[in-house]
């Protein structure tokens, strides 16, 4: 895989202030890269960089071999921007926000309708096409810049914080685009601070707290790497102390901590089990206990692993 | 298409380009100014008050005794110094806020970003703002041209005092917006903009006739008083000085080449006699004004530029 955005030793100073601190990583074509970490750890003014927007104090970034510093146009050329904030010209239609954004980059008048159409269909506005900016709603307003960050068809798109302020629903739909856009070969640079994102569409993650990149990589290699040991919730039916001895006789468990809160019924057993070992060592866990006849109701590993990681990782410097 | 045609197809595209007219702001400008409803009521109320002017003026001099040829002439001049007036007062009070909030409103709705990472260029972006705010001043011009033109039915008005005060009046307006949009790029809120503009244009439309008038009337004392003629060359020196100040308000420049055109019957040039008897030449203010003016406004615009195009520290 080729490397398409290269951030090489990027520092970016406000005053007295850090803001990135010796930066640098690599994002590979046609990845979804997760930008992750906490409010003012620096993801913002890396993505005003990368866009050409702000100058840094010293390194730089490449975007498809251009140089932001020396060939800027080059890389607006190949990038697509979606700030964390919805511009809104008042006095627009949607079809006429799309068709100047779309001028602006250069494109002939006769291309633009049918590159528009196609935009709004895919970002499931053609409805709307007549009505004012103004009168979208949030989710739309979100879908429609992301439209308008298409309008070239750009090779990156860098989008800071695309799903924050959204309901669930718009949520949701907006993950879906950004793996419809990243199967249609785009590359994604997000920034996030809603973990779920993360580990449901990212192929790579970077952990940034301070300026400095605490974690960075492929999500599963970060999970084993910063997560040795994993996290079972089980539910059952029987005594704890049986319980307890069953699962204390098993190699890799490390602890076995019955779960407080959450309405429980009569007899049964709520606890969290932490492990280290393989999936076939998972497996073994709920075998012995099915052996020992005690009736398992619920056995699963714990879903909160990507928040984990996060503040495994992120110290809690920033705040 | 025949070779010809597509030379000057393309020769065409090159220039419309260059000039602006696929400029996508200057496009989209126009359109939601002519959108607004505010507009056409500001247009409105401009010609409202323009007819009513003129009908006033015109009952007040058609209710005196005669009506002669030479009184009418009179009130040609009179209606067509005052659409002029009124005119420059709408230049004066319309093209500074059109531009001063060009760039810190985009700001202010966040989309000046949006701008600055397309492949629109800096010069693109300030000549689409400016050029689509003195379109809008074009046609509140042009919509009064009609009223105007009663003073050649009353007669008195010749067309080159007409297009004088067109060109004037356009330079001013192209002074007006390029002050403002440069001030614009400076600010960050669009109010502090528009109040900064007004003052700016105070100082160097305003300030300057004050530094006139003293300076006037500290140097004749001094050269006229002391019973000696004055040396000629500091007396060429003298109405060098005081043309030059007058060059540089609109409305002065303007009064002095009307004055100059009809007691001297001279466009281009002003004679003024000398205390020792011979005289000397010198340009009428009005073209000076547009010269020094339209080089002001390049000024301006390419402050703006410069400021558009820098990217942040």
């Amino acid at each position: 895989m080729s490397v398409i955005i290269e951030i090489v030793k990027l520092t970016k100073r406000y005053g007295k202030k850090l803001a990135v601190n010796d930066l640098s990583l690599q994002v590979e074509t046609g990845a979804i890269y997760g930008f992750v970490g906490p409010n003012g750890a620096g993801k913002t003014s890396t993505m005003r960089i990368l866009c050409t927007l702000m100058h840094p104090t010293t390194g730089t970034i490449r975007v498809g071999g251009y140089d932001v510093l020396k060939n800027p146009r080059d890389v607006r050329r190949l990038v697509g921007y979606m700030p964390d904030f919805f511009g809104v010209y008042d006095d627009m239609t949607v079809m006429e926000y799309l068709d100047f954004f779309a001028a602006c980059y250069d494109l002939p008048a006769q291309q633009r309708a049918s590159i528009n159409t196609d935009l709004l269909a895919l970002v499931d506005l053609s409805h709307r096409a007549n009505d004012m900016v103004d009168n979208l709603s949030r989710g739309m307003k979100q879908r429609l810049a992301l439209a308008r960050t298409l309008a070239h068809d750009p090779q990156v798109l860098v989008l800071d914080e695309p799903a924050s302020g959204l309901d669930p629903r718009a949520r949701v739909e907006i993950r879906e685009l950004l793996v419809e856009l990243a199967r249609m070969g785009k590359t994604i640079f997000f920034s996030t601070h809603i973990l779920a994102d993360v580990a449901e569409i990212c192929t790579h993650v970077g952990i940034l707290e301070g300026g400095k990149l605490v974690a960075s990589g492929n999500l599963n290699e970060m999970q084993r790497q910063l997560m040795p040991q994993r996290t079972l919730s089980i539910k059952l039916i029987g005594s704890l102390e049986q319980a307890q001895a069953v699962l204390g006789n098993i190699p890799g468990v490390l602890s076995v901590i019955p779960y407080e809160g959450g309405t429980t019924e009569p007899d049964s057993v709520h606890l969290r089990v932490a492990f280290g070992g393989t999936d076939t060592d998972v497996s073994d866990i709920l075998q012995a206990l099915v052996m020992a006849k005690l009736r398992v109701l619920h056995f699963t590993e714990d879903m909160r692993d990507v928040e984990s990681i996060f503040l495994q990782a992120t110290q809690g410097k920033v705040t | 298409m025949t070779p010809n045609l597509r030379t000057l197809t393309t020769f065409w595209q090159t220039w419309s380009n260059r000039l602006g007219f696929e400029n996508p702001l200057l496009n989209k400008e126009l359109r939601s100014r002519m959108r607004g409803r505010r507009w056409v009521f500001i247009l409105t109320l401009y010609l409202a008050l323009i007819a009513m002017a003129i009908l006033s003026l015109y009952l007040a001099f058609s209710s005196s005794s005669s009506f002669y040829t030479d009184e009418r002439q009179w009130m040609g001049k009179a209606v067509f110094g005052l659409v002029v007036g009124l005119q420059a007062l709408l230049v004066s009070f319309i093209t500074p806020a059109l531009t001063a909030t060009a760039i810190s409103g985009e700001r202010e709705r966040q989309t000046f970003d949006l701008l600055r990472t397309t492949l629109l260029r800096p010069r693109s972006i300030i000549f689409g703002k400016v050029s689509s705010a003195v379109a809008f001043v074009l046609l509140l011009l042009i919509a009064s041209f009609p009223m105007q033109a009663l003073a050649f039915l009353l007669g008195g008005v010749a067309p080159s005092e007409f297009f004088i005060s067109i060109a004037m009046l356009l330079v001013t307006t192209l002074v007006y917006a390029s002050i403002g949009i440069m001030i614009s790029t400076f600010l960050k809120r669009s109010l502090t903009a528009i109040v900064v503009s007004y003052a700016l244009i105070l100082v160097i439309f305003f300030f300057v006739p004050i530094l006139f008038w003293t300076f006037t009337g500290i140097s004749s004392s001094i050269l006229f008083s002391t019973p000696t003629p004055a040396s000629p060359t500091r007396e060429v020196l003298f109405y060098l000085a005081i043309g030059i100040l007058l060059c540089l308000n609109p409305i002065s420049a303007a009064v002095f080449s009307e004055y100059n055109l009809i007691e001297n019957q001279r466009l281009w040039l002003v004679e003024i006699p000398l205390q020792n008897g011979s005289s000397v030449t010198l340009p009428s203010p009005w073209w000076i004004y547009l010269l020094i003016f339209s080089l002001l406004a390049i000024l301006f615009l390419y402050i703006a530029t410069w400021r558009v195009r820098r990217v942040d520290p």
